[in-house]
């Protein structure tokens, strides 16, 4: 089996998932199912609800972040909710309010906002209605596809099933793969 | 309820300055209000750091950190601009009336000018809730002294030591740290070591 990607940014190693450049800014909403690196300039909320978001040193990010692990080594401004935890790292400036399990600061990070944890069976039962309707989503989808393709003439619909988590929702995303 | 175990700060040497770690008596009736109820709210004008939050959190409680001198002024040579700035700035410490339960002011206020300490003492007056406690450190003698760090290390332990560059501080006696706090409702004093005096104040 063919292992991910790697790619060794100065701030550790990412091992997958997609990474917007020092050279990139972008303006917009991101809403995605895999990790994600931003070392560049985004104005506009991030949406990763089962990933890790990092912030690279030369990541500035201006809007809402909510994912399931969100480290920041560069600049935010806006909200951060973590379903699991949240670290701000050494030099990172993060001014918002910051929701997590386990929130962790660094000495000498910045921050200023109201931090408040969240519990792991609260964080759960936040994620479990939404993960039933993906998951409902998807067996529609698959049960769509099915008749499709008894319908059709040998033509297969797999492909459907395969993206029924994220792509359900209509989200745009914005990677490049390394 | 059980709180978490706080997490064991690292020794610190910033700024030239030894950590020591101290019995705090204020912080301990801080402390044994905020095991009362769950939820409430705790400001932190030092600034973040991760015993503060862990404090705060592992009681159920919301922290939020802001280190007021950075705020006010700038960390280097704020005095002239903090004089000439009576109100607070957009931001700083923007909370309903009445919805925050405990202060710890630290040793900042000393470290600002008349106007904007004045400032701030009206906001934190009128953002405590009635029975809401305050806890600041006072030098009595005038001076320059670099800002302290202060990390709880445990429910009635400070862990302190001064950070950043020298600054002037103005010193303050029983009777002027009574004058400054006339408008709450009630205040106490501990004498600790290094002439520093804790100040508990209830609004």
């Amino acid at each position: 089996m063919a292992t991910q990607p790697t790619r060794t940014a100065d701030f550790g190693t990412v091992r997958s998932g997609a990474l917007i450049g020092k050279s990139l800014t972008i303006t917009g909403e991101i809403r995605g199912d895999e990790d994600l690196v931003i070392d560049g300039k985004l104005e506009g909320d991030v949406d990763l609800p089962q990933h890790r978001l990092t912030i690279g040193p030369s990541g500035v990010l201006q809007g809402k972040i909510r994912a399931r692990e969100i480290v920041v080594y560069g600049t935010v401004q806006g909200n951060l909710h973590a379903s699991e935890r949240v670290e701000i790292k050494k030099h990172a400036k993060v001014i918002g309010d910051l929701k997590a399990q386990r929130p962790v600061i660094e000495d000498e990070a910045y921050f200023k906002g109201n931090v408040e944890t969240v519990r792991a069976e609260t964080a759960k039962a936040a994620e479990a209605p939404k993960a039933a309707a993906a998951a409902a989503a998807a067996q529609s989808a698959t049960a769509a596809a099915q008749s499709a393709a008894a319908g059709a003439s040998g033509q297969a619909a797999s492909s459907t099933t395969a993206s029924g988590g994220a792509g359900g929702t209509g989200a745009r995303q914005e990677n490049r793969k390394g | 309820m059980n709180a978490r175990p706080l997490s064991k700060a690292p020794a610190h040497k910033a700024g030239g300055g030894e950590a020591a770690a101290r019995r705090s008596y204020a912080l301990e009736q801080i402390t044994e209000y905020l095991r009362g109820f769950e939820l409430g709210q705790v400001v932190d004008l030092g600034g973040a750091c991760q015993n503060n939050v862990d404090y705060a959190t592992g009681m159920g409680h919301r922290l939020y950190a802001e280190d007021v001198l950075l705020t006010l002024g700038g960390w280097q040579g704020a005095t002239e601009a903090q004089e000439s700035a009576p109100t607070l700035p957009s931001g700083c410490l923007e909370f309903p009336r009445g919805s925050v339960h405990a202060a710890l002011c630290w040793d900042r206020l000393q470290f600002l000018a008349e106007p904007a300490s004045a400032a701030l003492l009206e906001r934190l007056h009128r953002i405590l809730a009635p029975g809401g406690l305050l806890l600041a450190l006072f030098y009595s003698e005038q001076g320059a002294r670099a800002p302290l760090a202060c990390r709880v290390t445990g429910p009635a332990e400070l862990q302190i030591h001064p950070v950043g560059g020298v600054r002037p501080c103005r010193g303050y006696s029983t009777r002027a740290i009574e004058k400054m706090f006339q408008q709450f409702d009630s205040l106490k004093f501990y004498l600790t070591r290094e002439n520093l005096q804790e100040v508990i104040v209830r609004r």
